[in-house]
């Protein structure tokens, strides 16, 4: 009796272990918002997440494809009701904060400490921005930079170089428009305020380097100082000029880069995603392009081989994730060598060592941008991440009124005023 | 008699009389309230290149491409589907609520009847806006966003005030001899109910269903913040999400557009008594 | 009978679902809204009293707001002024038409039965400056130096989509004024016909009069939609360019789902029923008074 009894216990042990086992392989289920849309970015990432899933190792990512616009409401309502999904994609800096403050993400430093190669694998100074009081939250699987495109079969026609400084572009951009072939110089769409946000980033930061933003951005600067207002003026000379289309103010970015795209226009000042699109094989422009560095201004003290970037499409965890451990490894793999050459292959820029890639697949634009960033001495970022929405949306609105016709030293001042209001540290 | 004559001879003549510049106007204002949805279809069937080259003129060939591509490519079915889902379950939660809560306030004796009926009334004044957060929060903390029962629970609710206030309206008016004789004969109050006020009501219900289907299917502003998902969307939503995406593919937006607005001005048409008499009912509300 | 009327079993039964259920959904956030609006309350969870602060804000600081409130009160004005005569003067047409007067309510009432999703995409390729349909007919009528990127200029862009709202309303609230035209007997057109008017003292003395109650609550509806004005503005322009199409609506969607600050939302929210409400009210008592002289 008794050793029956003590056979059945053993058995019902051995059963309950078996089980726990089997238990610990069961298939995890992980939800994820990420950034979709019509570029190719964000079709290389579906790839690899495919790619990813593909795998037997008992991890399944569900991904929710959101255009990364929807995501500015979509994300905060949900984090707001603790049921953000367990990996999401977030912008860095101020976009980020306040989740990192309200304590929603989990920190990856113990991630990154355990696996030194992976760590290693990245640029330098990339996670910079998705590090809070030295606590990294994101891993970035992109890279954005803003470039000039010039379309050189046009150029050419109007036997222009390829301008280096800002003095330069304007000459050439009025040359083309004095031309009278109805071609559009400088590629423009600004019904979401942010593309003259960006361009007027790279002018400002020419006129007066890093120092006036850093600043500005933490309240101890100044939204009247003399960089910002430059640049916004120099936009409103652009205007002024009709050197950009004609109802810029109402033509979405997806026009803009669609004018360059089609050779309708001779140049476009924009973030390197859009060499995507661009490189199709419906691209008027396709093997036309010459890539350079944002240029200089006559007097001012920034130089060329400073970068306005970001570290793009960074995925989190969730602080409330069942499952961290499963989240890293998904991390891992999107930002292993397998998914970096497909983004690489894909026509994107990697936040990886450019060695650890093939580069043998890439497009002429990728190629001459890589080259161009070899010298990069820095990064620094869109105003509008670092600000987080509420500021960021108001920087971008004030450029986009001084270009509209608005005065800039009176524009500038209102943004101070705004920024008093309503900056929190 | 002859006074019947002459104001009718004079009638008439008023009516040849102003005819021309009435007939005029009316249609001009006709075309102003059909055509631009006319052009839109017609340039659906163009290409990009062509409606750049003459907006105005109809196609030289007639291509179902951009058809096609929205219903497909662009998901248009998807959200179209979505809404005959979320609106189709709303209508009938909302009928049936309704329904029983009007026979309540009208039918049955209570002290708070009036009171109750004025909350329904008064709230018809409440912007949504007003409720749009606190529902948004506490809608999160259970789950229910991005997800078509947080859709299908808020239309319901929503068109609550609306068809109690009609349906009372309704119920209050036709006599009671039927319920009398009904009860005589020993039926309960819930199978009058069911058997003899709802058959009754039919118009009215009628009525109800069709306005209030019209705004279910129509908003915008709730779906915008209560879905996030591209499979979830309704046809409103979708159509503002399809724009921002294929912004610059403008004659495929027309079709999406077109495919979502002709059904429904279809349907609409066929029962447009319904609709108007929903309208007048509901805006007679002092 | 009355004794079945009054079963406590069968009243709740009836009437509970729907109460409980709106009470839940409809009316306990509308106060939640109230309270929130006295907070701070964001995601980064440092929720507080505040008390008025987010009104004072508001009020004196917050010029996209100020902007916001213009921009709803001019709104307000043009739709009475367009939508309130065209809608009286197409129902008054309309009763004058025999044949195909179904087929004219129809068509009127057509913008109203799309989505404002539709409407609002519509009329941005008919504003669109290179193949837009307004642009177009300005070209094609010698007035090409008129044509202008129109929701992409401060100047015009509200007005532009303020227009579209009224073409999408006027024919609901032509039926209304139809109903109530056709309401008023046959018989007293008669005897002012018999009494010698015309058309147009007939309309004056003896058919507007008679409208005033419908002109009324037509005009809290138009005045109360406007100001709460959101879907099309979303749409078409999302507040912009610059912030010159900003609605209270779209003010307070940005900068609760955007800028994640829902007690300061919530204060828009409460002010923005509230000027409903005034409005309403004012409304309520200018029409009684009117009433009052000419009886």
């Amino acid at each position: 009796m008794k050793k029956g009894l003590c056979l059945v216990l053993s058995i019902a042990l051995l059963l309950s272990i078996c089980s726990f086992s089997l238990a610990d392989n069961q298939s995890v289920e992980l939800t994820a918002m990420f950034w979709g849309g019509d570029d190719s970015t964000a079709d290389a990432c579906k790839e690899a997440v495919d790619a990813f899933n593909a795998q037997n190792n008992g991890i399944t990512v569900k991904v929710e494809w959101l255009p990364s616009e929807d995501t500015k409401t979509k994300l905060p309502t949900l984090m707001a009701a603790d049921s953000a999904p367990d990996l999401f994609m977030v912008w860095s800096a101020g976009y980020m904060k306040p989740y990192v403050e309200a304590g929603k993400i989990y920190p990856l430093n113990d991630a990154l400490a355990a696996d030194p190669e992976w760590a290693d694998s990245f640029l330098g100074g990339i996670m910079d921005r998705n590090t809070f009081d030295g606590v990294v939250y994101a891993i970035p699987t992109s890279v954005s930079a803003q470039v000039c495109i010039y379309n050189q079969e046009i150029y050419d026609k109007y036997g222009l170089e390829i301008p280096h400084t800002q003095e330069d572009l304007v000459a050439g951009l009025k040359v083309i428009r004095d031309a009278g072939d109805g071609i559009i110089p400088l590629a423009f769409g600004n019904s979401t305020a942010w593309p003259s946000g960006s361009h007027s980033e790279t002018i400002a930061n020419r006129i007066g380097g890093n120092e006036p933003f850093d600043l500005a951005a933490v309240g101890e600067g100044s939204w009247t100082d003399p960089s910002f207002i430059q640049a916004a003026q120099l936009l409103q000379d652009l205007a002024n000029e009709k050197l950009v289309p004609d109802g810029f103010a109402a033509l979405t970015p997806e026009e803009a880069i669609e004018l360059f795209k089609s050779g309708k226009a001779a140049a476009i000042n924009w973030s390197s995603y859009c060499l995507g699109l661009l490189e199709a094989d419906d691209s008027a422009v396709k093997g036309k392009m010459t890539l350079a560095k944002c240029p200089t201004v006559e007097g001012g003290v920034g130089d060329e081989n400073m970068w306005l970037g970001q570290p793009d499409r960074n995925i989190a965890i969730a602080a409330n994730c069942e499952n961290p451990e499963a989240a890293i490894t998904f991390l891992k793999y999107m930002s292993g060598i397998e998914s970096m050459q497909t983004m690489v292959d894909c026509g994107a820029l990697v936040p990886i060592k450019s060695d650890l890639v093939d580069l043998s697949n890439v497009t002429d634009s990728q190629r001459q941008l890589m080259a161009l960033m070899d010298d990069m001495t820095g990064m620094y970022l869109f105003y509008d991440v670092v600000l987080g929405s509420v500021i960021g949306n108001e920087y971008n609105n004030t450029v986009a009124a001084v270009m509209s016709g608005a005065d800039a030293a009176e524009a500038f001042q209102k943004l101070q005023n705004f920024f008093d209001l309503n900056y929190e540290p | 008699m002859a006074m019947n004559g002459s104001s009718a001879l004079r009638r008439h003549k008023r009516f040849h009389f102003s005819a021309v510049p009435r007939l005029l106007t009316l249609l001009v204002f006709t075309v102003l309230f059909v055509f631009p949805l006319i052009w839109l279809c017609y340039n659906s069937f163009k290409t990009n290149t062509q409606l750049y080259d003459n907006p105005w003129a109809l196609p030289v060939q007639w291509s179902f491409d951009n058809y096609v591509y929205a219903w497909s490519v662009a998901n248009v079915s998807i959200y179209f589907f979505n809404s005959v889902k979320v609106c189709g379950c709303a209508i009938v939660i909302s009928l049936f609520l309704s329904a029983m809560a009007s026979f309540a306030i009208t039918r049955l004796s209570w002290k708070l009847a009036p009171a109750v009926l004025a909350l329904f009334v008064i709230s018809m004044m409440i912007p949504v806006n007003a409720t749009l957060i606190p529902q948004f929060l506490m809608f999160s903390k259970m789950g229910l966003v991005n997800k078509h029962i947080s859709l299908i629970i808020l239309y319901s609710i929503g068109a609550l005030p609306i068809s109690i206030f009609i349906l009372s309206g309704f119920m209050r008016s036709f006599p009671h001899d039927i319920e009398e004789s009904a009860v005589i004969d020993g039926a309960s109050m819930i199978k009058l109910f069911f058997f003899i006020t709802l058959p009754i009501s039919q118009a009215a219900i009628a009525t109800v269903a069709i306005y209030t289907f019209v705004t279910m299917w129509n908003d915008l502003t709730t779906a915008i913040v209560f879905l996030s998902d591209y499979i979830k969307m309704t046809l409103p939503y979708g159509l503002k999400a399809f724009q921002g995406q294929y912004s610059t593919n403008y004659v495929a937006t027309f079709a999406a557009v077109a495919i979502a607005t002709v059904p429904t001005v279809f349907i609409f048409t066929l029962f447009n008594k319904q609709i108007i008499a929903g309208i007048t009912a509901g805006s007679v509300k002092e | 009978m009355e004794a079945l009327r009054r079963k406590k079993r069968t009243i709740c039964l009836f009437v509970l679902p729907a109460l409980i259920a709106y009470l839940a959904v409809s009316t306990f956030p509308i106060l939640a809204s109230t309270a929130m609006s006295f907070f701070k309350w964001n995601v980064a969870g440092n929720q507080g009293w505040i008390g008025l602060k987010n009104y004072m804000q508001l009020f004196t600081i917050d010029d996209i707001f100020k902007g916001s409130v213009q921009h709803v009160l001019y709104a307000m004005l043009l739709c009475v002024a367009i939508q309130m005569p065209l809608a009286i003067l197409l129902a008054y047409l309309l009763t004058r038409t025999r044949h195909g007067r179904n087929a004219f309510k129809v068509m009127f009432f057509m913008p109203n039965m799309i989505s404002t999703s539709a409407i609002g995409i519509l009329w941005m390729f008919v504003y669109n400056l290179n193949f837009g349909l307004l642009n177009s007919l300005l070209k094609a009528l010698g007035l090409g130096d008129y044509v202008m990127p129109w929701l992409g200029e401060t100047s015009t862009a509200l007005t532009c989509v303020i227009v579209v709202a009224c073409w999408q309303y006027i024919g609901y609230h032509m039926i209304i004024y139809l109903c109530a035209m056709q309401s008023i007997p046959q018989s007293i057109n008669e005897a002012a016909a018999i009494d010698g008017a015309n058309a147009w003292q007939t309309f004056w003395r003896i058919t507007f009069p008679m409208l005033i109650p419908i002109l009324k609550v037509d005009m809290i509806l138009i005045t109360t939609g406007s100001l709460r004005m959101f879907d099309i503005v979303y749409v078409m322009t999302n507040g912009g360019p610059i912030h010159s199409t900003e609605m209270i609506a779209t003010h307070m969607y940005t900068r609760t789902f955007r800028g994640l600050q829902f007690g300061y939302g919530s204060a828009m929210a409460v002010i923005l029923t509230l000027m409903c409400v005034l409005i309403t009210i004012i409304l309520n008592a200018s029409f009684k008074r009117i009433e009052r002289t000419i009886d």
